[in-house]
């Protein structure tokens, strides 16, 4: 029914599917879930955040005051955690297929040689 | 900590990109992000991150200040500007192309021609949005390919109106619409082509030329268009329809010729007044849909008259014009950048009195009008502005030189030809003398919408009809205002009751 997720908004949904963050922590989880390879600047991730918001995919959660500075959580809705899941089917079925296709093609290498 | 604070100050700064609401709601949480995202010891934003911000911050305001009915407005009049467009392109080529006539527009016609075509059948929207952007970009090339090759060029009405309506259509997102009206559109440039060409033909048999009939028909066809296109909004809601409506007009002003005269004749004689006055109409009335805030539109109303008077006299200036008038306004639109409001009308007022002695008549009218606008759309205690008015002056000036070249039929010899044409320039001051009439129509409530509305409307006056007729049209707009002004005599000398005073005086100092 979705469409593919696009990749930050993937490791977004993920990295909140642990327990409610706030934004830096979605930063840190996303960098880690993606072996560093991934690093959201915060306009693209506040982007990301109102985007899913508004699709309710993703509440806030709760606020605190650290340091003087406001620190907003936001936790993976029902809705969120069902378009993730759809996702990760996606996902596997094409990681399968490929898998399969590149088992066949290297045995068929291997009667050829 | 000073280094934190400065940071957060710069990140502050930049988050301006995003829509002042957005800021109050989320500011303070962005920041916290920001800086704790941000490696200790940094003081200012990496360039990538300021990018990053801006560009979000850019998209946001672009989806909540976008104004209500503006994409549906534009989806409706999407395909009704392709169809104009290439139903001109059809009856252009067909009736003007011909004999002595001949120009290199074909060139474009038959991209139009590929577009309607192309979006009715092709199945691949990329292609489909591509070849109505390949027709505008053909249309806007005409004039330089004509300089460049010493061809004959379409006129530039042809040119304005097929390019804006070409941008409608791709603002309208013709490409992604259903098959059902994208067939409609093509089946209607056929249509109108045909139309045009046969109402041409009966009615006006004589020697085909891009002037007279030719544009005559254009108008009257595409006035039937808005038509129909009035008919079709009708089913759907106010504000959309008017969007569409308003989308399509922009085009149209192009086509509006009443006598059809060639330039240069006076002041108010010509294409370029009617088109001025056509398209400022339709500017103002678009201005007026995004945010109708009347006190904002006084405001803005008045610095665009003070931009608008500054640009003109540096341009009179430029040309050789005598007197201290010049200079004067150029004095004012300084004051408006540097100086409080108070000191900036001062200012203002001394300029209004110079230009008294001095620039010819039809100057004087217009720049006095203006003066006047700008003095009783300010409030007493307001801050300067610091850059979008003279930014507008600039522009003002900039156009008017294209005014010039546009006189010269595109080929100034020397660039003193470029203020050869004052006569001609003065009509600009119509993109600011038409929003004042809407503006000072909306608060006649009040005295001060009442002289805006009075100056404005002399100041169209005097550039379509003999300068005196000014002097008639003042006192009588002003009168009508009052007359039909929503709030009765009776309540304006009684004291302000609680009911009234929320909803009475739409313009407040």
């Amino acid at each position: 029914m979705t469409a593919p997720l696009q990749e930050p908004t993937f490791l977004v949904l993920t990295a909140l599917a642990g327990g409610p963050l706030h934004g830096y922590g979605v930063i840190q989880e996303v960098s880690q879930l993606s072996g560093g390879r991934v690093t959201l600047r915060a306009g693209t991730l506040y982007g990301a955040l109102d985007r899913l918001t508004e699709q309710g995919l993703v509440a806030a959660d709760r606020e605190e005051v650290i340091d003087g500075r406001l620190r907003r959580y936001y936790r993976l809705t029902d809705d969120g955690a069902h378009v993730l899941d759809a996702e990760v089917q996606r996902l596997r079925q094409n990681a399968t297929a490929a898998a399969g296709r590149l088992r066949r093609r290297s045995a068929g290498g291997l009667a050829e040689a | 900590m000073s280094t934190t604070d400065a940071l957060a100050r710069r990140y502050r700064l930049l988050l301006c990109s995003y829509p002042p609401e957005y800021r109050r709601e989320r500011g303070d949480e962005l920041i916290g992000t920001l800086i704790e995202a941000t490696p200790p010891g940094r003081a200012w934003p990496a360039p990538a991150e300021a990018a990053d911000l801006i560009v979000h911050g850019l998209r946001r305001r672009m989806r909540e200040d976008a104004t209500p009915g503006l994409a549906a407005g534009l989806r409706l009049a999407g395909p009704f500007a392709l169809a104009l467009a290439a139903g001109l392109a059809v009856f252009l080529w067909l009736y003007a192309e011909r004999g002595s006539g001949r120009t290199i527009a074909p060139l474009a016609y038959a991209t139009w021609l590929v577009a309607a075509a192309g979006t009715a059948v092709l199945p691949w929207r990329l292609a489909r949005h591509d070849l109505v952007a390949a027709a505008v970009v053909a249309t806007a090339l005409l004039p330089p390919a004509a300089a460049l090759t010493g061809l004959p060029r379409a006129p530039l009405w042809v040119v304005a109106s097929l390019a804006l309506c070409g941008l409608v259509a791709l603002a309208g997102q013709v490409a992604d619409q259903p098959v059902a009206p994208r067939r409609r559109a093509l089946a209607g440039a056929v249509t109108l082509g045909m139309l045009a060409v046969l109402g041409v033909r009966l009615w006006w048999p004589t020697h085909p030329s891009y002037y007279g009939p030719a544009l005559r028909v254009a108008g009257v066809v595409t006035a039937g268009v808005l038509l129909a296109a009035a008919v079709t909004a009708r089913r759907l809601r106010t504000r959309q329809a008017r969007w569409a409506l308003l989308a399509l007009a922009l085009p149209a002003a192009w086509l509006v010729s009443v006598d059809a005269t060639a330039v240069g004749a006076g002041p108010g004689a010509g294409r370029l007044g009617q088109f001025l006055i056509a398209a400022s109409t339709v500017l103002a009335a678009m201005s007026w849909l995004v945010n109708h805030r009347p006190v904002a539109g006084t405001r803005a109303v008045a610095g665009l008259a003070i931009a608008t008077a500054a640009g003109l006299s540096g341009y009179f200036w430029l040309a050789g014009g005598p007197g201290w008038a010049y200079p004067g306004w150029i004095l004012a639109l300084v004051a408006w950048a540097v100086l409080p409001a108070h000191r900036a009308r001062a200012v203002t007022v001394v300029a209004l009195a110079a230009t008294l002695i001095g620039p010819p008549a039809y100057q004087v009218v217009v720049l006095v009008a203006l003066g006047v606008v700008a003095l009783a759309g300010t409030p007493a205690a307001g801050t300067p502005v610091r850059y979008a008015v003279p930014a507008g002056a600039a522009l003002v000036l900039l156009t008017a030189l294209g005014v010039g070249a546009y006189a010269h039929n595109w080929q100034p010899a020397r660039w003193r030809d470029l203020v050869a044409a004052p006569s001609l320039a003065v009509l600009l001051g119509m993109v600011a003398l038409v929003p004042g009439v809407g503006a000072g129509w909306r608060g006649r409530d009040t005295r001060r919408g009442r002289v805006i509305l009075a100056a404005s409307a002399a100041g169209v006056a005097g550039l379509v009809l003999p300068p005196p007729s000014a002097l008639a049209v003042a006192p009588v707009a002003y009168v009508v205002a009052r007359r039909r002004s929503r709030v009765t005599a009776g309540q304006r000398t009684a004291s302000v009751t609680p009911s009234t005073a929320g909803t009475s005086s739409p313009i407040t100092g």
